[in-house]
């Protein structure tokens, strides 16, 4: 991932509870994500049950969780992230390429 | 206080059952534990629902602060007040929250449920629940609050998912042997969570604001209590500077003055003869009249006589000042200034109509609590109707009663009546608690001077003065003509 060759670093960080159905869906979903959008970011996983105090920093009671840290203001889509349109809308990501598609 | 051997108290319709030996967290808030029985269940979850401006949160936070100085730390997870807020309503009851929480007993966290992010597919608490877990290991914490959980729950938008999601904090929670109280709102789209909650939790408080009589009145009822006995009664609370405060009419009171009780003095020459030797210490004594018949100073004679005994004396009055009060009986000879710079006398000056009964109540019982008072004046009984209703009088009166009779305190009671009518000498109804009823009277017959009289209508126990007994009032105080009773060969 090139983040550095971009005018803002867009950061996001996925709030997962251990590997349950959810955190696993949630995961796979954001692969997806990645894979199908022309615009980079870094991602970082936390799993809460093992970091609760970035559960805390961030105000993430439900998980799966993703937050967008970069860049302002903070944007926060909870749940599976299954239907990957509304995920893109709200971190303002381009549309999807073609030859893509979201489990 | 034990819960068996209770009699029934007029205007109450309150049972205790058995205690049970289910563990408890004692609340240390004032009467609560009482209706509860000894406290809330330990290791398990209190729902306390109840309207805004209820106190829901500061009882919590009250049970929170206990524990705290009890070696049990507390958190406190609020969804909708601010920790700073929170920290200042603290302050106002002269919790030190800061202290607590430099010491690591007292744990605030102000979360902020995602109500505005965007939701795609299922999610669950997995983040609080984490963060739950991680504050109560690093903590050590006993006791948690769960403020505004309603507003947590919106999240979820769907009644079987906040079910689901209930279960399992409720579950986490106890499993840790956390002794929990949950705070929702009785109100709106709250009420359908509330009644969720109130299936799922062991015990469960309503608190209740409303307004009889246009005087705000604040009740809590406790609905159920697994594993448990309770009081079952509405209890009226106040929300005073020493936080929440409930004070449960108490039975044990209510035993009358056996034989062999100690008398005192009245101070008036001649009255003690009329009553046996003296009125009995802890006794309840109504002293009706119209006005001007002589009550006050017939209290006032008592406290003086008291005070030079080296007794104390309380004396409220919702009729008039301190000032007042010194200067008009000082010209009927009793002179109040020494007793009350002895410090033996203390007066009370209250407006009823400024505050409700709870609030009149808890000022004079801190008031018994500080001065630790033999007698107590009430000057007089039929103000208290304007603290609301003239169902508040006797409220007012009788919980005081038993306040007293707990103590061992005398309680006086000037009522002021339509002389004309003795059968309302009692005015709110009252008169069956009365252990000594006295009525003052005054006329003015047309060939013969200003005729005062008194009359003795009961006096538990006691061989008291039947039949009307003339008194004069001069510039040295009342005065009983000698000769003038018809003493009873029997007790009455």
């Amino acid at each position: 991932m090139n983040a550095r060759s971009l005018q803002t670093v867009r950061k996001v960080i996925l709030f997962v509870a251990g590997d349950g159905a959810n955190s696993v869906a949630a995961t796979r979903n954001l692969a997806l994500l990645q894979r199908s959008t022309e615009c980079p970011f870094e991602l970082e996983v936390v799993n809460v049950l093992q970091q609760y105090q970035r559960a805390l920093q961030y105000d993430v009671l439900v998980t799966p969780c993703l937050v967008q840290v970069e860049p302002a203001p903070r944007v926060m889509v909870v749940g599976t992230l299954h239907d990957l349109d509304k995920v893109r809308a709200a971190l303002q990501l381009p549309p999807e390429m073609p030859n893509a598609a979201a489990s | 206080m034990a819960p068996t051997g209770r009699t029934p108290v007029p205007g109450t319709t309150g049972r205790a059952t058995t205690i049970a030996a289910i563990p408890k967290a004692p609340t240390g808030i004032r009467g609560l534990d009482e209706v509860l029985l000894g406290g809330l269940p330990r290791g398990r979850a209190t729902l306390v629902g109840g309207g805004p401006g209820t106190g829901k949160t500061l009882l919590g936070l009250e049970f929170l602060c206990r524990g705290a100085l009890a070696g049990e730390p507390g958190l406190l997870v609020s969804f909708e007040e601010g920790a700073d807020e929170i920290r200042r309503n603290a302050r106002t009851l002269g919790w030190d929250i800061d202290a607590f929480e430099r010491a690591g007993s007292l744990v605030l966290l102000n979360l902020d449920p995602p109500i505005r992010a965007q939701q795609t597919g299922d999610f669950d608490l997995g983040g609080l629940l984490a963060i739950l877990d991680g504050r109560i290991r690093d903590a050590g914490i006993r006791r948690v609050l769960i403020d505004a959980v309603d507003v947590l729950l919106r999240v979820f938008q769907d009644p079987r998912r906040e079910e689901d999601e209930l279960i399992l904090m409720h579950d986490r929670l106890v499993g840790q042997d956390q002794t929990v109280v949950v705070t929702v709102k009785a109100s709106g789209d709250a009420l359908e969570t509330l009644h969720r909650l109130e299936y799922l939790a062991d015990c469960v408080l309503r608190l209740d604001h409303r307004v009889v009589g246009q005087v705000s009145t604040r009740r809590l009822r406790v609905l159920k209590y697994r594993g448990s006995g309770f009081l079952s009664n509405e209890y009226p609370y106040v929300i005073s500077e020493a936080g929440i405060v409930l004070m449960p009419i108490s039975t044990i009171g209510l035993n009358r003055p056996g034989t062999g009780v100690r008398r005192f003095a009245s101070g008036v020459d001649g009255l003690d003869q009329l009553v046996d030797g003296g009125f009995q210490q802890g006794s309840s004594i109504l002293v009706g009249g119209g006005s001007g018949t002589g009550k006050t100073l017939l209290a006032c004679t008592l406290a003086v006589a008291a005070s030079r005994r080296g007794e104390r004396v309380a004396y409220v009055t919702f009729e008039e000042g301190a000032e007042a009060l010194s200067v008009a009986v000082r010209s009927a000879g009793v002179d109040l200034r020494p007793a009350i710079e002895s410090g033996n006398l203390q007066l009370m000056m209250s407006v009823p109509e400024t505050m409700g009964v709870e609030e009149h109540l808890w000022q004079v019982i801190q008031l018994l609590e500080r001065f630790r008072p033999q007698h107590l004046v009430v000057d007089a009984i039929s103000a208290c109707q304007r603290m609301g209703a003239k169902a508040a009088a006797f409220d007012f009166v009788v919980r005081l009663m038993t306040e007293c009779k707990a103590r061992g305190i005398t309680c006086l009671y000037l009522n002021q009546v339509d002389p004309a009518d003795l059968q309302e000498v009692s005015g709110i109804g009252i008169s069956s608690l009365i252990d000594t009823l006295l009525v003052l009277d005054q006329q003015w017959p047309e060939d013969e001077a200003h005729l005062r009289r008194l009359l003795v209508i009961k006096m538990r126990g006691s061989r008291h003065a039947h039949g009307w007994n003339r008194f004069r009032i001069t510039d040295t105080g009342l005065h009983f003509a000698p000769g003038s009773a018809s003493v009873a060969d029997q007790p009455s």
